[in-house]
């Protein structure tokens, strides 16, 4: 009788390098999908399905590795730059007037990718990368004047902080795959991909304090899942077509996985001041740690592109990527011990499009890339808040790499501007505001061959 | 002929565009008036005071109208009259906010009208017969009552309908949305011309009130009345069944005891037999809560009216809670339970009352706000902001005042005057701001420092008191001034034996 996969999983030590992919990857969302997956993908708009020329094709198009004839191994990174996240509120609620800020962090985002040949038709690949992350803080999230276990939270605090002061869910992939060139033109792959993930949400509960009749800040929660008790797996392949060398097409399908988290949510009080209502508070609230339990079914996706290359070693590429975001559909948090504390957020996304182009010119060793696409979010407006306030978005991007037998190395940039989301009238939290977002995304790869 | 044939089809068409597709009238929003009730009024704690009365639903609509110079009849801490306060938690207590001062009317010298014009207790009829506070003269119209704040309103300038259209308003609110019932409920029975208003007499005073708004380019919008019922701690606040402390209920081999009443017509106990258990949906006021002195300061239930011995040896256990009822010639004896027959009277009521105001409306070229659709919604789903849920839970829920068992909180009326502007953005198609509800939710709603000469002896009461039961009546009066209350406490409680004359008592009998 087979074991049950969690102890067979939890026998196996997560290796160290995870815990280093993990503890960098809060990233800035597409959904909280996250594709800069590689420098030299990016510099092309990510439009890289029909290309995979390198070992970041496990991630983009694992096909792409049944050209590749060397051990080859590529480390990279993205360092994501929220450069701007601003809110303006709106009635009924938080009202006219109120304006908030995302806090500004860097992420980074580090990627690993092996390639090793067995046969000359038959690679095998191994990739750990993030490919979902969701980095969601607000600035001024709670202001006590000090120790918020003493004093009261002051109402200048973040206005969404009832709903969330900050969301992150973080994730790391093993994607161990094979490829195998079926025909000179053809070349096919398919993988194991087993991803580990954490979830976290921190807000503050209200209540009316009946003593004034207004509403007060009675505690903070923290909702946190342990990385070794969560995981799934999924499945992802890809095939490429090079008709002629000048020509290819491709296509890369990635499985949904559904994680189960399990973690602890962490209630402590916020004084009032007034001593009869924070003792009510306090005996209604729960104590210490409570065990907590929610899963999150990742989307699957699908990526159809097409790359040409024309005289003067000019490659043009293009793609439309899908992601089935139908799969969230709600997110529910259960208290397993607690009454009445059970969160159900509908969340009614919608699968998403996203149409990519690019272009390389290489110059010798050297070349340059820029790339452009239009990435539709699947967050309905209504669901768009303090947890993730996503909308349309168009990138522009810029890269350059130089390569050599033995190694390459790609940088580029990526900015990112998003389309202004106002959710007036129409914000299943009934926090209605106009929220303006952009970002950077600078990314660089080395790769060595052996 | 030609001509003149294709001539009088096109006028012909044209008249039949006219007729089909009539033109939504527009609304224009630049004099603003309302007549209403204590809810107009923005009555909240027990009292009229100005930091109530910033958030009535007038005052938040003509804010957001953008009119700028909207008057209201302001009074000052600690109210008129004293409002009253949270005082304990443990156990749950209230009481006046202060017993030295009294507020004082802070717009008195106005030289004109006050655009909002609603005064607490106001009946239809009293919108166009009330003068004053003393009019009329006791026990002269049915469907009048005394309205103390009367006086702080009207000013001796006319009734509100006179200083209404002396104003020559471009848009108006009628909230007149439940004081010609309201009685019925306290009491605990509907006896037209004792406890509410005829519904004929209601139809006539509210249809002349309706015809005499009409105006050539005036538009508006006439408030229902809501699901009074499930909607006001009045009748919510209580369960139906033995609770303890706390309000949980107590079970017994996994059931709910049911509180016990001396039955009625409907559901009559088995012979012999003095009180029996209340049917399910049958609904106990707070008076059954009341501290009252004959009852050596304790409640009815208190005392065990209504409980079974053998749930617990009060000294009054087995006895059935009073029902109300009318003893001729004038005695009204106020009741706490309202049986499913008498709430489904009541209910039918309010849908009558509302047919008629809606017919009203639609008669006289205004809009009807569903206050019954909307406090049913209410009800069962609260309103979130921003993660801070109202509801509409007695004391903790947000959405009604200090220990009032009927009036709305800032944060109550907020949420009314949001819905009240989406209805006019529908109906009219306008686009009218919505209101900060933020104001309301983050205001503590407690008198300034130095106001209210609090530090003298506060009364403390549970829930209800009996000062504030039988402050219900004055401010919801019944329908004849010849009346007389017989409460609880005050008779052999509850031996009596309540009769309800059958049918309609008209104000002369």
């Amino acid at each position: 009788m087979a074991r049950p996969l969690r102890v067979r999983f939890r026998s196996v030590s997560v290796p160290l390098a995870i815990l280093f992919f993990l503890a960098a990857v809060p990233a800035f969302p597409s959904g909280f999908q996250l594709n800069t997956q590689g420098a030299r993908a990016m510099g092309m708009g990510l439009a890289f399905t029909a290309v995979a020329n390198d070992p970041s094709a496990i991630f983009f198009n694992p096909a792409g590795l049944g050209w590749q004839k060397h051990f080859e191994a590529e480390f990279g990174s993205s360092l994501i730059t929220k450069t701007q996240g601003d809110f303006t509120g709106e009635n009924p609620y938080p009202g006219i007037g109120n304006t908030e800020k995302e806090h500004k962090t860097t992420f980074v985002v580090p990627t690993l990718y092996v390639v090793a040949p067995l046969t000359s038709e038959i690679n095998l690949g191994l990739g750990i990368f993030s490919p979902y992350g969701l980095g969601f803080r607000w600035d001024n999230a709670e202001d006590c004047g000090g120790d918020c276990a003493t004093g009261p939270v002051k109402s200048t605090s973040f206005s969404g902080r009832f709903i969330a002061q900050n969301a992150v869910i973080q994730s790391v992939d093993l994607n161990p795959v094979l490829s195998f060139q079926a025909t000179p033109a053809i070349a096919i792959a398919i993988g194991a991909d087993y991803r580990v993930s954490k979830v976290q949400l921190e807000r503050n509960q209200a209540a009316i304090n009946p003593f004034t009749n207004s509403a007060v800040d009675v505690a903070h929660i923290k909702l946190n899942s342990e990385l070794t008790d969560n995981h799934g797996w999924g499945w992802n392949a890809g095939i490429l077509v090079r008709p002629i060398p000048q020509l290819s097409f491709g296509a890369a399908y990635r499985s949904k996985i559904k994680v189960d988290y399990d973690g602890t949510a962490k209630f402590a009080q916020r004084k009032t001041g007034n001593a009869q209502f924070d003792g009510i508070v306090a005996t209604q609230l729960p104590q210490g740690s409570h065990p907590v339990t929610t899963s999150i079914e990742f989307p699957g996706s699908l990526n159809l592109g097409a790359a040409v290359t024309l005289p003067g070693q000019l490659t043009v590429s293009g793609e439309a990527d899908w992601t089935e975001w139908t799969k969230f559909q709600s997110l529910d948090i259960i208290f397993p011990d607690l009454t009445g504390r059970d969160l159900h957020r509908q969340t009614e996304w919608n699968n998403s499009w996203a149409y990519r182009v690019g272009l390389e010119k290489k110059f010798s060793n050297f070349a340059v890339r820029a790339g452009y696409y239009r990435d539709k979010t699947p967050q309905p407006v209504e669901d768009a808040g303090p947890i993730l306030a996503d909308n349309d978005r168009d990138a522009y991007t810029l890269g350059f790499g130089y390569d050599t037998e033995r190694w390459g190395v790609d940088v580029s940039d990526l900015y990112l501007k998003f389309k202004r989301l106002d959710t007036a009238g129409r914000s299943h939290d009934n926090f209605f505001g106009q929220y303006k977002e952009s970002a950077n995304i600078f990314a660089f790869s080395l790769r060595v061959s052996f | 002929m030609k001509t003149k044939t294709l001539r009088a089809l096109s006028l012909g068409a044209g008249l039949a565009l006219v007729t089909v597709c009539p033109v939504m009238a527009q609304p224009n929003f630049t004099k603003y008036v309302a007549l209403g009730d204590s809810y107009g009024a923005g009555y909240s704690a027990g009292c009229l005071v100005a930091r109530n009365q910033q958030f009535s639903y007038p005052n938040i609509l003509a804010k957001q109208f953008g009119i700028s110079d909207f008057q209201q009849p302001t009074v000052s801490d600690p109210g008129l009259p004293v409002c009253t306060g949270l005082t304990s938690l443990v156990p749950v207590t209230f009481g006046p906010i202060s017993t030295t001062k009294v507020g004082a009317p802070t717009n008195a010298l106005l030289a004109r009208s006050y655009d909002n014009l609603s005064i607490p207790g106001a009946k239809a009829g009293d919108v166009s017969d009330v003068k004053s506070s003393a009019d009329p003269p006791s026990g002269t119209c049915a469907a009048c009552g005394s309205l103390a704040l009367a006086d702080v309103v009207l000013r001796g300038r006319g009734s509100m309908l006179t200083q209404a259209l002396s104003l020559n308003p471009t848009f108006i609110t009628l909230g007149i949305i439940g004081n010609d019932l309201l009685t019925a409920v306290g009491a605990a029975f509907l006896l037209d011309g004792v406890t509410a208003t005829p519904l004929p007499v209601f139809t006539t005073k509210y249809n002349a009130v309706a015809a005499a708004l009409k105006a050539s380019g005036r538009t508006g919008v006439f408030l229902g009345s809501p699901e009074g019922l499930n909607f006001a701690p009045l009748t919510t606040a209580i369960k139906p069944v033995v609770t303890d402390a706390t309000g949980t209920p107590v079970l017994v081999g996994g059931s709910t005891i049911p509180l016990l009443g001396p039955g009625n017509a409907k559901y009559p106990c088995p012979a012999g037999v003095t009180a029996c258990p209340l049917p399910a949906g049958t609904i106990v006021t707070l008076g059954a809560n009341a501290p009252q002195a004959a009852l050596a300061g304790k409640s009815l239930l208190g005392v065990g009216f209504g409980i079974r011995c053998d749930v617990a040896a009060l000294p009054q256990c087995g006895k059935p809670l009073p029902d109300g009822g009318f003893v001729p010639p004038t005695t009204v004896n106020v009741g706490v339970l309202l049986y499913p027959d008498e709430v489904a009277a009541i209910d039918q009521r309010t849908k009558d009352m509302n047919a008629v105001i809606k017919a009203a409306a639609d008669a006289n070229g205004f809009k009807y706000f569903d206050f019954y659709a909307f406090a049913q919604d209410f009800e069962a789903n609260g309103r979130t902001f921003g993660g801070i849920t109202i509801t509409k839970n007695f004391v903790t829920g947000g959405a009604f005042a200090f220990g009032n068992a009927i009036h709305m909180s800032n944060i109550g009326y907020s949420i009314l005057a949001d819905e009240l502007i989406k209805f006019i953005n529908s109906a009219y198609g306008t686009d009218v701001p919505r209101p900060d509800m933020s104001e309301a939710l983050f205001t503590s709603d407690v008198a300034a420092a130095g106001t209210t000469g609090i530090g003298g002896t506060t009364d403390t009461s549970l829930f209800f008191d009996e000062e504030a039961w039988k402050g219900f009546f004055r401010e919801f009066p019944l329908q004849d001034a010849s009346l007389k209350l017989a409460f609880p406490g005050d008779t052999e409680v509850p031996d009596r034996a309540p009769v309800v004359l059958p049918g309609r008592r008209g104000a002369r009998d």
